[in-house]
């Protein structure tokens, strides 16, 4: 990873939306390498071979059926889930999984602080906020519908800065204006260098993508 | 690292209430001990500093069911932190919730249903609050083995007791040591030795335990 640059970069940061070109940019490397990769869920394999490239400001798509893998891929990049094959990741990640958030008592600043601290990025500080979560910030997660929590589960990738993206069906439960606000997050992103892998059954929202369509084993 | 343990004990307490629901198991058991037990004096300083001991234990053992269950474990292995630090701070709060409030107050409760002169003060204070450590840290222990199996809480139990066997001897010994005038020095260093060695040696195997586990799941 140093040999990028890019492990030093996501230490204490202000919101990133509105700074100059990182350091990203400068490097147009490819992001992740998978070369052969197999996951195996008991004794069936779920994702066999699969190789594939992610260069810089790549977007890859993982579609197909329930059941299909595409979290267990997604897991497996992420580093959360033991693979055969080799995964080469020169970027450091985001990982945001399909569960929506569990409706505690915490008000969602309390949990994107709480976020942040665990991603290294120190004190909880916005200079967007693409999904107009501002006038939640103080209600508590268990008073807030499933939508809202969405948006406070994908306002975590304003946290800290990582390049590389894994998002786990992001766009379930949000309305239209939110969904756009995630394009375009994803897209100015992208412009920075930065990647993204997102699993998701609407690859309509996603343009200029690649996408792996993944089977459910026989 | 002081969020991350504000946020673990805003989920024990808050969400869960497992301050008020450890204190009510801890003051309810003793209240009706007394019922039963009837209200001698003799009698009750004789059994009851004991069984404030044994319900220091069961009522550390409230909470575990859940302790490392949950959304966040993802998060916990990706952080920008180290796994051990982050189990610490779980069993921090996990003590913060259960232990330490039961340190305070259970000796509190022992003095106003006992008389004042029959208590060893320190003793107990000191012993109750090595043994609620680790018993917290014993637990994060026993939550890290069985994550993800079903009906954890009682498979947790058996785990986790006889591992709270020694700290249980021990601090129950030197209170009945100092109760009776004598001297209970040793004990209570044996009880601060294995507090210490649980407290550095469990988030280290908890975390390598919770790695393992959900990476190969």
């Amino acid at each position: 990873m140093n040999f990028y640059g890019f492990s030093h970069l996501p230490k204490a940061r202000k919101g990133f939306l509105n700074r100059t070109l990182s350091p990203i940019t400068l490097f147009m490397a490819d992001l992740l390498t998978l070369t052969g990769v197999t996951i195996t869920r008991g004794r069936k394999p779920l994702a066999s071979d699969i190789t594939c490239t992610l260069p810089a400001a790549g977007l890859l798509l993982l579609t197909g059926p329930n059941g299909s893998g595409k979290t267990s891929l997604l897991r497996a990049v992420a580093g959360l889930l033991d693979a055969q094959g080799s995964i080469t990741r020169h970027a450091n990640i985001h990982w945001l999984a399909a569960q929506p958030l569990s409706p505690s008592l915490e008000t969602p600043r309390q949990y994107l602080t709480y976020q942040a601290a665990l991603m290294g990025a120190g004190k909880l500080s916005w200079s967007a906020d693409p999904f107009a979560i501002a006038r939640v910030l103080d209600t508590p997660l268990n008073k807030l519908s499933t939508g809202w929590r969405q948006r406070v589960k994908l306002s975590r990738l304003l946290c800290a800065e990582r390049t590389l993206w894994l998002l786990d069906e992001p766009t379930d439960g949000l309305d239209a204006g939110a969904v756009q606000a995630l394009q375009a997050l994803v897209k100015t992103h992208r412009d920075r260098g930065g990647g993204a892998i997102i699993a998701t059954h609407d690859p309509q929202f996603w343009t200029d993508a690649q996408t792996l369509e993944m089977v459910v084993p026989a | 690292m002081m969020a991350v343990y504000r946020h673990f004990l805003r989920r024990m307490s808050r969400d869960r209430g497992l301050a008020a629901q450890g204190f009510a198991f801890f003051a309810l058991s003793m209240m009706v001990c007394v019922f039963t037990i009837g209200s001698e004096d003799v009698l009750l300083t004789a059994i009851l500093p004991g069984l404030a001991w044994a319900l220091l234990l069961l009522s550390s053992l409230l909470g575990l069911g859940d302790l490392l269950e949950g959304e966040d474990l993802d998060d916990l292995i990706l952080a920008h932190k180290s796994l051990p630090g982050l189990m610490a701070a779980k069993m921090a709060a996990h003590f913060t919730a259960t232990g330490f409030v039961l340190a305070l107050a259970g000796p509190l409760i022992l003095f106003v249903i006992l008389p004042a002169a029959s208590l060893p003060v320190l003793c107990l204070w000191l012993g109750f609050m090595l043994g609620a450590l680790s018993f917290s840290a014993l637990g994060l222990l026993g939550a890290a083995l069985t994550l993800g199996s079903r009906r954890n809480a009682a498979l947790q139990a058996l785990i986790v007791m006889p591992l709270c066997v020694p700290p249980l001897i021990f601090g129950a010994g030197a209170l009945a040591a100092a109760q009776l005038d004598m001297g209970w020095h040793a004990p209570m260093a044996f009880l601060g030795a294995f507090a210490c060695a649980s407290l550095v040696l469990c988030p280290f195997a908890a975390a390598w335990i919770v790695r393992m586990k959900v990476t190969s799941s």
